[in-house]
């Protein structure tokens, strides 16, 4: 039984990180805790470096990366925005590093408790983004992301979300694959796309001109690439642990009238009241979105294409635009969907509400679940 | 001795900043990684050619000591040798990037540390920065800069690192004994390079080593290192020149009045008196 | 929805210059207006012109100190340093 906040740190040993920059930020800090106790005891093999901002970790973190060492860190909220400058350096540079977010609402007004405003406001970054459900999804993202980001089909940064305090602190039964299992899959890393060694000198990080757009067009169908390189991981995993996962979780989707779609946590709750309409006689079900990026439109679409009434909870407010993620599903589907923005700043939702929700399908209008 | 900064590059015509850093490259050698701040030398390597004969990275203006931290680090797990110089201007430097210095100094990450110091932020067009001296024109400053200038290396002496110098590429020797110094002592060294800059300073570039020359001999920039919290100074002039010498020279001073110029000159012959009242050398101690 | 017009490159379409002292291919003698001489018979070998040139644009052979045109800017600060290297418009 551990916390996300542990099955975080518990991927970053198992695929054996080697630099760890680290800052703390409530609710993270007991990742980079762990791992320091981890280190001091011999347990884990890896270099702490406690900076002194989280763009300073985020700098670290492509600096190490660009040696072409292992890297990962975590943060939050606050700490996500202030490296903000350096996430678009990351991911431009291509340098495969593992963030973890454990996701906090944003100041102002300052809050502690989750929502997806943080990691959301990250997706032009050109990191990818996973999104987790439980903290056994949490260890295995983490562990899986490194073989993701690490395909030279790939090359780009990968960001895993935690929902902050519902999973970072809440202990679920995890099972912890073994090191050896785990150096099978994940081979150590040994890039050849940027190196520092005087040996083979390479000017990284450059002025460049009118080549800008082409290294981005490179970013962009990396981005792409990474769709196929997620489910072909994914299967690999399955045949390691025997877990499965994908772009998408779809449940009880084969005859549902009416869906909600949904990223996070949230979804386990919302599987709960599937359950509990289904067991009345209402054809309801539920779509959770893992990876927001790549956003996983073909996915979507051949999951709710015959769906009538498609709902989107919002754990995320995009003012002067509406919800994030209803925004995107709608552009993807080509169709109104109902948006409910929900649990801002960790308001409680709870069954009761997803009941409601449910029942209030069908209009194009933008909801707010209090 | 090989160059390991080339020429073909886009630094203006006489820069010392280019210059600071071909100098520090002969002494450093080829095993050597530049970590850059984003400044004019970042316009060093531009796609698809480098002047660079030693891997470079740059990521951003204020994160060139959280970049060496990292590189230490990295470097260590690859067991590659290689020194990590950090070439980053003063703006990078004593202001968007002191965070990140101070970072890296505390943990005295075995770096050398040159700050290119043109005493402004020089690629954005001369605008004034914490290491912009007192009374000098700057596009943002166009009545001249009223503060005075942060101390540096009584910041960094503050961090308790090993090995702090000022220097001059118009004393080169003085400079590159001192770059050898700061790769040879163990923990971060840093080095505050001055930098004349001909366009932003207003003067024509064949007199950049010249300026730089007046700087120090009108003790306008003193030369020094503090060795371990111990202060002592490389060069002494015999006989200060005219700070007017220096100051006329350049665009950026010519606002400025006799009576101006009587008052830096009375300032800086108080410095040197109270230095020379202290032997020259003494302990910074914090 | 189809991304069209653009393709992959794997590893070679990432931001980095691989090519070290790859700048010698441009030529910045084309920013001159003074070009330096060395009067090779009264130079005396001291090295400050090589010291001093910010581009390394001066060499110092077995048999002489030459100045490379191709990358010497003409900013004149050998010329300021050493009597014996002279400057003249550029034609």
């Amino acid at each position: 039984m551990i916390t996300g906040n542990g099955a975080a740190a518990w991927g970053a040993r198992l695929a054996r990180a080697e630099i760890i920059p680290n800052f703390p930020i409530t609710p993270q800090t007991a990742i980079i805790e762990e791992i320091a106790s981890w280190i001091a005891s011999g347990e884990m093999d890896a270099d702490f470096l406690p900076m002194e901002s989280e763009h300073s970790v985020q700098s670290a973190l492509a600096a190490a990366s660009s040696a072409g060492t292992r890297v990962f860190s975590a943060t939050s909220s606050q700490g996500l925005m202030l490296m903000t400058e350096m996430m678009f350096v990351t991911s431009g540079l291509r340098l495969p590093v593992i963030l973890v977010n454990v996701s906090r609402g944003l100041s102002a007004p300052i809050t502690l408790w989750s929502d997806h405003n943080d990691a959301l406001a990250q997706r032009d970054s050109g990191w990818l983004q996973i999104f987790c459900s439980n903290n056994q999804e949490v260890l295995d993202s983490v562990v899986m992301g490194y073989k993701i980001a690490e395909n030279s089909e790939v090359l780009l940064p990968v960001m895993i979300n935690l929902d902050g305090f519902i999973l970072s602190a809440t202990r679920e039964p995890v099972e912890i694959p073994g090191q050896d299992e785990i150096d099978d899959f994940l081979p150590a890393y040994n890039p050849k796309h940027t190196i520092l060694d005087p040996k083979e000198p390479m000017s990284v990080g450059g002025v460049v001109f009118d080549e800008y757009m082409y290294f981005r067009s490179q970013q962009r169908i990396a981005m792409q690439n990474s769709k196929g390189v997620i489910t072909d991981v994914c299967a690999e995993w399955e045949k390691t642990t025997g877990r499965k996962y994908g772009l998408v979780e779809p449940y009880c989707l084969d005859d549902s009238e009416r869906v909600l779609v949904i990223a996070g946590s949230e979804s386990a709750i919302l599987k709960y009241t599937v359950d509990k309409l289904r067991a009345d006689g209402e054809k309801v079900g539920m779509l959770r979105l893992r990876t927001m990026r790549p956003f996983p439109c073909e996915e979507i679409i051949n999951a709710l294409s015959d769906v009538e009434e498609i709902g989107v909870i919002d754990q995320d407010i995009s003012p002067g635009s509406g919800g994030i993620i209803a925004t995107e599903v709608k552009a993807c589907l080509g169709r109104s969907v109902t948006s409910f923005i929900a649990g801002l700043g960790g308001r409680r939702i709870g069954v009761e509400k997803y009941e409601k929700i449910f029942g209030r399908l069908g209009k194009d209008v933008e909801e707010w679940i209090f | 001795m090989e160059d390991y900064l080339v020429g073909g590059h886009v630094a203006c015509q006489g820069c010392s900043a280019s210059l600071g850093l071909r100098l520090a490259l002969k002494v450093l050698g080829k095993d050597t990684i530049v970590i850059n701040g984003s400044g004019c030398m970042t316009l060093l390597p531009v796609y698809p050619t480098t002047p660079l004969r030693v891997p470079w990275l740059h990521l951003a203006i204020e994160n060139t000591g959280a970049a060496g931290t990292a590189l230490y680090y990295a470097l260590r797990r690859k067991n590659i040798k290689a020194n990590i110089l950090g070439y980053a201007g003063d703006g990078a430097t004593y202001d968007i990037g002191l965070q990140s210095l101070s970072g890296a100094a505390e943990k005295n990450i075995d770096m050398i540390y040159i700050c290119y110091n043109n005493q402004s932020f020089g690629n954005t067009g001369h605008q004034r920065a914490s290491s912009t001296p007192r009374a000098s024109y700057t596009s943002t400053t166009p009545a001249g800069k009223v503060e005075v200038a942060k101390d540096m290396p009584a910041i960094m002496a503050a961090h308790k690192i090993p090995y702090i110098a000022t220097a001059c590429p118009s004393y080169p020797i003085d400079f590159l004994s001192k770059v050898k110094k700061a790769a040879e002592v163990a923990g971060m060294a840093y080095i505050d390079l001055l930098v004349p800059c001909p366009v932003g300073w207003g003067f024509d570039p064949a007199e950049g080593i010249n300026i730089g020359r007046l700087a120090v001999r009108t003790g306008m920039w003193k030369l020094y290192e503090i060795t371990d919290g111990r202060v002592s100074m490389t060069y002494i002039p015999k006989k200060r020149r005219e700070v007017s010498e220096y100051l006329r020279a350049q665009e950026r001073f010519s606002h400025l009045s006799d009576e101006d110029i009587a008052a830096i000159q009375a300032e800086v012959d108080r410095e040197w008196d109270e230095l020379e009242a202290r032997g020259y050398a003494y302990e910074i101690g914090i | 929805m189809k991304i069209i017009n653009i393709s992959y490159d794997g590893e070679s379409g990432v931001p980095v210059i691989r090519e070290p002292a790859s700048a010698l291919k441009n030529n910045t003698g084309t920013w001159r207006v003074f070009r330096p001489t060395i009067d090779s018979d009264r130079c005396v070998r001291c090295g400050k012109c090589w010291v001093f040139c910010p581009e390394g644009a001066i060499h110092v052979d077995d048999d002489d100190i030459r100045i490379d045109y191709d990358h010497c800017k003409g900013c004149g600060i050998c010329v300021n340093e050493c009597k014996f290297i002279t400057a003249k418009r550029e034609v």
